[in-house]
């Protein structure tokens, strides 16, 4: 076998910590001040666990042997934990076809086109997702709203856009979004 | 001696993303993710399978977290790419003369109709929800799933998807 699968301390802390991302995050979002933001929410709990890992390597004799081999993988072993719970986050907390699915769930019975479009996110509609996504593009200056005119900025909002559309070519995707 | 194993996660990501993005147009039909997540899959069970039989002992974990930090960021992208309704929206705008489109035009054609039309038909094609006379209905997978996603979305106090 020319697999090894020893573990080092400093590398066993990375995945326990980064494993324990979802108690860190049951624990954040019972604070009142962060209700509702699902995002600040996931940052806090990706830095509670690189300051488990820091305080874990710190506190044991570890420290003193760890070495650069053993940072990197720790640092992507974490990375990674901290990707894939993000994307799970992220379809919990925005999940646009998850929203039309739990609309459906809550209805309880069959809804037509219109009914689900003004039912979703419990009756705020479908132009919440509008609302919300120009929201974002406007704080990140890719757009800009002059009163009932959507403009995309040269910089980054072209730029954005143009990477976009290579690298639908590049993955060959037909359709998006 | 236990080699790091960087080189070979690292070319394992390499050989990965060339398969996905062959598979990508090959499997043209299949649902795209689980295209690319399915190849991730089975690139990284070949990668320690080769590495299982090397002469040079490499460390599971390093060649692990070599070919995943990579792999997870660019299902990320991919993601992003294939459903962020944001970057669609910039590239709607970016077709349009001057750039520019009104706030309801793109409520309208885009957010009301395309995507949402588009994700209805998902939904169907998934076997996730049934189109009735009387309108759309979750099936008993559906609503399994939708149960699942409800409970964890109360478990850590997600008030809304969307």
């Amino acid at each position: 076998m020319a697999i090894e699968f020893s573990l080092s301390a400093p590398v066993a802390y990375a995945i326990g910590s980064a494993l324990a991302i979802p108690g860190y995050l049951s624990l954040i979002v019972r604070l009142p001040r962060l209700r509702g933001r699902n995002a600040l929410q996931f940052a806090m709990a990706v830095t509670t666990m690189l300051i488990v890992w820091v305080a874990l390597v710190a506190s044991g004799s570890s420290i003193a042997s760890l070495t650069r081999a053993d940072l990197w993988t720790s640092l992507m072993i974490m990375t990674s934990g901290t990707l894939a719970y993000l994307e799970i986050w992220g379809l919990m907390s925005r999940g646009y076809t998850l929203g039309i699915m739990l609309t459906l769930y809550a209805a309880s019975k069959p809804l037509d086109e219109r009914a689900l479009a003004q039912r979703y996110r419990g009756g705020q509609g479908l132009s919440w997702v509008m609302h919300h996504r120009l929201g974002g593009l406007i704080a990140a200056h890719a757009v800009r709203r002059e009163g009932e005119l959507i403009q995309l900025t040269f910089f980054p909002g072209l730029f954005i856009a143009r990477v976009y559309q290579m690298l639908i070519l590049v993955l060959g995707l037909r359709r998006t979004g | 001696m236990t080699a790091p194993g960087f080189v070979e996660g690292l070319v394992g990501f390499g050989c990965y993303l060339s398969v996905a993005l062959i598979a990508l147009r090959v499997f043209s039909r299949k649902p795209r993710s689980g295209v690319v997540v399915l190849t991730a899959l089975l690139a990284y069970a070949g990668l320690v399978g080769w590495a299982a039989v090397q002469h040079v002992s490499i460390s599971f974990w390093s060649v692990s977290a070599m070919y995943w930090c990579p792999t997870l960021g660019f299902l990320m992208v991919f993601g992003a790419v294939y459903k962020s309704i944001s970057l669609r929206i910039l590239l709607d705008l970016a077709s349009r003369p001057d750039r520019a489109e009104s706030y309801q035009a793109i409520l309208k054609r885009y957010v009301q109709q395309e995507s949402y039309l588009a994700r209805l038909a998902i939904l169907s094609a998934a076997g996730l929800a049934d189109r009735l006379p009387e309108g759309l209905q979750l099936t008993p997978k559906g609503l399994r799933i939708a149960a699942i996603c409800r409970t964890l979305q109360s478990a850590f106090r997600i008030e809304q998807s969307g």
